[in-house]
């Protein structure tokens, strides 16, 4: 019988519809983080995103197991800009969270990692290691990211029109009030909100997509 | 054009997904209620006007703006038309 080597990963189950969200978490990107969420479950996939994560042991393990357990991930790389409060910083999170992918598929996982940016030709600046790879231009908006999220999946069977997409993402501008109520919290990027959402997203698709609805 | 993935597999539904974050089922259901309720009043505007309802971003919110920007030239327009009369 094999035996691991002391501190050797064991590799998470991995599941074929988990897609790993990695965003930045700020006021600003919350309609775009609202948009991720409703493209995905629109495609019938289900959002994971370090959030969930709960505080306690090497955050970074647990991060890159989740990631580990998904067959898709999603690298959104619009926020590279150096932060305004002090101490004046660039967020690594995204692009350190994309080496891990990038990493992980290279090691022979099977996994797809896409790249959504906000502006055309910066990537080939700021990460120019990426030079040849696809880049999802969403522009800044909740549409952009919808019509990328259909570039980037199909599906034979129910793949959503944009108006689904869009009735979605509306359901949950208007469930967030509800949700942040619910959870107390003032924030949705916390673990309840967002499991709150990602579930009631895939309600919403179940009756938009599945249920036939518009 | 950026490749495309084809997706073959099965469609996760609120269940699988609440399964999967460990959402337990009495929230469930209530977020399950508020979508078919969401869903329904939606279908009930579009079929009582015979129209979608205005996509909410971004446009609808310059939608709002000029049409208030109107009503109230509109409003002005009938206070001056008042006033003269």
């Amino acid at each position: 019988m094999p035996t691991r080597k002391t501190g050797q990963r064991r590799r998470p189950k991995q599941a074929d519809d988990y897609v790993f969200l990695n965003l930045p978490y700020d006021s600003r990107f919350e309609p775009l983080f609202l948009a991720y969420i409703a493209g995905v479950s629109a495609f019938g996939l289900l959002p994971r995103t370090p959030l969930e994560i709960p505080g306690g042991g090497r955050r970074l393990d647990h991060i890159f197991d989740l990631l580990r357990g998904c067959r898709y991930s999603i690298h959104d790389l619009s926020r590279v800009q150096v932060s305004r409060a002090a101490p004046r910083a660039p967020r690594f999170n995204m692009p350190f969270e994309l080496g891990l992918a990038v990493a992980h598929q290279q090691a022979g996982g099977q996994h797809t990692w896409f790249v959504f940016e906000q502006v055309a030709h910066r990537l080939s600046k700021s990460l120019s290691d990426l030079d040849g790879s696809d880049v999802y231009l969403h522009e800044g908006t909740a549409n952009g990211i919808l019509a990328e999220l259909g570039n980037a999946f199909v599906r034979s069977d129910r793949q959503p029109t944009i108006d689904q997409m869009r009735a979605i993402y509306r359901g949950l501008r208007r469930a967030k009030p509800i949700i942040l109520r619910d959870a107390g919290v003032k924030t949705l990027f916390a673990a309840r909100p967002f499991k709150d959402l990602s579930t009631f997203a895939s309600a919403l698709a179940d009756e938009v997509i599945l249920g036939g609805g518009l | 054009m950026a490749r495309q993935v084809k997706l073959a597999g099965k469609f996760a539904t609120a269940d699988d997904t609440a399964r999967a974050l460990g959402v337990p089922a009495s929230r469930l259901d209530q977020l399950k209620a508020l979508a078919r309720e969401m869903t329904s009043k939606h279908a009930g505007k579009t079929a009582s006007n015979g129209t979608k309802p205005a996509a909410s971003e971004p446009g609808a919110k310059l939608a709002v703006k000029s049409r208030t920007k109107k009503s109230s030239r509109n409003a002005h327009t009938k206070n001056r038309a008042t006033a003269t009369s």
